[in-house]
């Protein structure tokens, strides 16, 4: 009998031990995700495809369509994104490879690009209200110059491209960090080797940019251009400080329809809208930029 | 193929002199390695003749021309870089034309030269391939290739093969010898492997803390060392160093209680006087070694026996010191057998104790 104690017992080494170890760690992030995220999406989802009193409908997306503002909260949303993230991008990555220069006094040029990070965007808009204001800084300066005689009114539904780059610079001011953020650290992480085997065969800077740098900085521009699209599509509250409802914006009528017309539905039906383009763009973005399998750094 | 000057530079990291006053001139079509631990500045030495290291001190000239205020892409240079730095988002094609494309070279002889340099490394099968796709001697090889399309003046290897699986750098080492021989490229090497440097280069700088030790080729390196630490560093096992005292003016001198003649030309060299004290440096290969007492042999203990197939290692004691002693494989050791150590007089080194430099015997002296 000897011999049948040393067969292992398949079935046993065939059923894989569970480490829970794992899902402990995952659940408060889970929980989290679950009752901030996952339950409000499903309730938002209910909330803009039911009747009040049961049954499917299209009704609400109906009515948002049919509203007024939704016309020029999407074409403001879209055309304010696409505005805003490519100057963000393109800033971002001059502000990150100045800093990964590491030229003297980079950490402190670093820093202060950084602020922005720490401030809400509600702040930020105020901060910028105070210089657009009648009475604010542009025009105390302006008058102080004697540039001007009378305040100058900027941020007026007269004055729409005043507005709008009131709106982009504070967009601009305020998100710019954190694509810098990301693309500074894509930037670290392309080991020096690559850059130096560009030097040794004579590639200039503009040449190890293009052929070396941007190629390989592609996961992190993904990420910055993901993050900040889907962000942009949520602008809000600097919109609405800078500009009340003159500009109107999708998530701007998400709130107004709930806050101001008590219709949870229909800001439902414009809060699913602004998920399904995401959703879009992101997998656009992914499709676009992604890296090859076979591209992976090995 | 270009000769290349290092002519007395000197670069510091902070308080560090990494590389200290270094001269040092590479011959046109010379395969120069540059070998010593880590951390000894051979690597920046390397890189300050690429230009990838601002130099506080000194010039870099390669065929004549100084290009000490060069970038790295005007001198005439191709690199291999220990980690491949093999362009992951590139194909294996894109990678070895990366430099022909930047110099703008026109397409047809790019072609040719890329097939020729991928013939030359045998990766022409993989050309298409992108390098995650590439083992790690192949990416090697692709690294190669990417430099020596250049067809540059003078080619630069840091480490090339310390990535590599024992057998795969024995196999690339070879590969490198006859990839010199055909190419005739002046070609500095860095390495730490002394069996690397003694296999590859026509020359070897030993390097120690940011200064070249000794300069010469491997075989002189090998059985004339300069110092205890090149006959410590070089060889596997290194050199075995005993104490001694020099006796009857120079013609022999006194090691664990034995009497060992010395060749005549030892007699007149400058550090050897009677009762001076002495280190007698012997390779472990260079002993004869008996079970019987003779004339000129030390006596020795045998400690450990380590059978090495080719050759067999002693570990002998010999009055409380260890030393290395190889042996034939067919012959009988025990442990803790006597046996007496007689090395053989013409391949006898002395150094002084205290610099640990070597003493220059009168002939190789005057030949010098």
């Amino acid at each position: 009998m000897a011999a049948a104690d040393e067969v292992p017992d398949l079935a046993r080494a065939g059923r894989p031990r569970i480490e829970w170890l794992p899902y402990l760690l995952l659940a408060p992030s889970l929980v989290f995700l679950g009752v901030f995220f996952a339950y409000p999406l499903v309730q938002a989802f209910g909330l803009s495809f039911l009747r009040p009193e049961g049954g499917l409908t299209a009704e609400h997306f109906q009515r948002m369509l049919g509203d007024t503002y939704f016309r020029g909260a999407i074409t403001n949303s879209l055309l304010l994104t696409a505005i805003v993230v490519p100057i963000q991008v393109a800033i971002g990555l001059v502000i990150a490879l100045l800093v990964n220069s590491r030229f003297r006094g980079h950490l402190w040029f670093l820093y202060i690009c950084a602020i922005p990070l720490a401030i809400s965007d509600l702040a930020a808009g105020l901060i910028w209200l105070s210089v657009f204001t009648e009475r604010g800084y542009l025009n105390t300066l302006l008058h102080m110059v004697g540039a001007v005689r009378e305040p100058l009114t900027y941020l007026s539904a007269e004055q729409p491209v005043w507005l709008y780059g009131a709106i982009i610079a504070a967009e601009v001011w305020r998100a710019t960090a954190i694509v810098m953020i990301i693309l500074l650290a894509g930037l670290q992480l392309i080991p020096r080797d690559y850059f130096e085997t560009a030097d040794v065969f004579g590639a200039g800077g503009w040449r190890k940019l293009w052929h070396v740098t941007l190629p390989l900085l592609r996961p992190s521009l993904q990420t910055a251009l993901i993050i900040r699209t889907i962000l942009a599509f949520q602008l809000f509250a600097t919109v609405i400080t800078l500009s009340g409802r003159q500009v109107p914006v999708l998530a701007g009528e998400a709130y107004f329809w709930y806050g101001l017309y008590r219709n949870p539905h229909v800001a439902s039906a414009y809060a699913v809208l602004i998920m399904g383009v995401s959703v879009v763009i992101t997998w656009v973005y992914l499709r676009a930029l992604r890296t090859r399998e076979e591209e992976v750094a090995g | 193929m270009a000769t290349v000057l290092l002519d007395r530079v000197t670069k510091r990291f902070g308080r560090v002199r990494a590389v200290d006053g270094v001269t040092l001139e590479v011959r046109d079509g010379e395969f120069m390695v540059l070998l010593g631990p880590s951390g000894c500045g051979k690597t920046t030495a390397l890189r300050c003749v690429a230009g990838l290291e601002r130099m506080d001190a000194g010039r870099i000239v390669i065929g004549g021309e100084d290009v000490t205020d060069r970038q790295p892409g005007r001198r005439g240079i191709a690199m291999v870089f220990q980690s491949y730095a093999v362009f992951p988002h590139m194909t294996v094609r894109d990678n070895i034309t990366f430099g022909l494309r930047i110099r703008k070279t026109p397409a047809e002889e790019t072609r040719q030269r890329t097939l020729q340099a991928a013939e030359l490394l045998q990766i022409g099968e993989l050309l298409d391939r992108y390098p995650a796709q590439l083992s790690g001697g192949q990416r090697q090889r692709v690294a190669v290739a990417r430099a020596i399309v250049m067809q540059p003046e003078v080619l630069l290897m840091d480490e090339p093969l310390s990535n590599l699986d024992a057998l795969l750098r024995l196999q690339m080492r070879a590969e490198l010898k006859r990839l010199h021989r055909e190419t005739r490229a002046t070609t500095v090497y860095v390495t730490h492997d002394q069996v690397e440097a003694l296999s590859l280069g026509d020359r070897i700088a030993v390097m120690r803390s940011g200064a070249i030790v000794q300069c010469d080729t491997p075989s002189a390196i090998y059985n004339r060392p300069a110092s205890t630490f090149v006959g410590g560093f070089i060889g596997s096992p290194p050199m075995n160093f005993f104490g001694g005292t020099v006796e009857e003016g120079g013609r022999s001198v006194r090691v664990a209680g034995t009497v060992l003649g010395l060749e005549e030309r030892w007699a007149g060299a400058e550090g050897i006087r009677a009762g001076g004290e002495v280190l007698v440096g012997v390779r472990p290969e260079a002993f004869e070694v008996t079970t019987e007492t003779r004339a000129g042999a030390f006596p020795a203990v045998v400690v450990v026996i380590e059978p090495l197939g080719g050759t067999t290692l002693l570990t002998v004691s010999v009055d409380g010191e260890t030393a290395k002693v190889t042996v034939a494989p067919d012959t009988d050791h025990d442990p803790g057998q006597r046996v007496w150590l007689r090395p053989l007089p013409d391949r006898l080194r002395l150094m002084e104790p205290g610099s640990g430099r070597a003493v220059i015997p009168t002939q190789e002296g005057a030949r010098r």
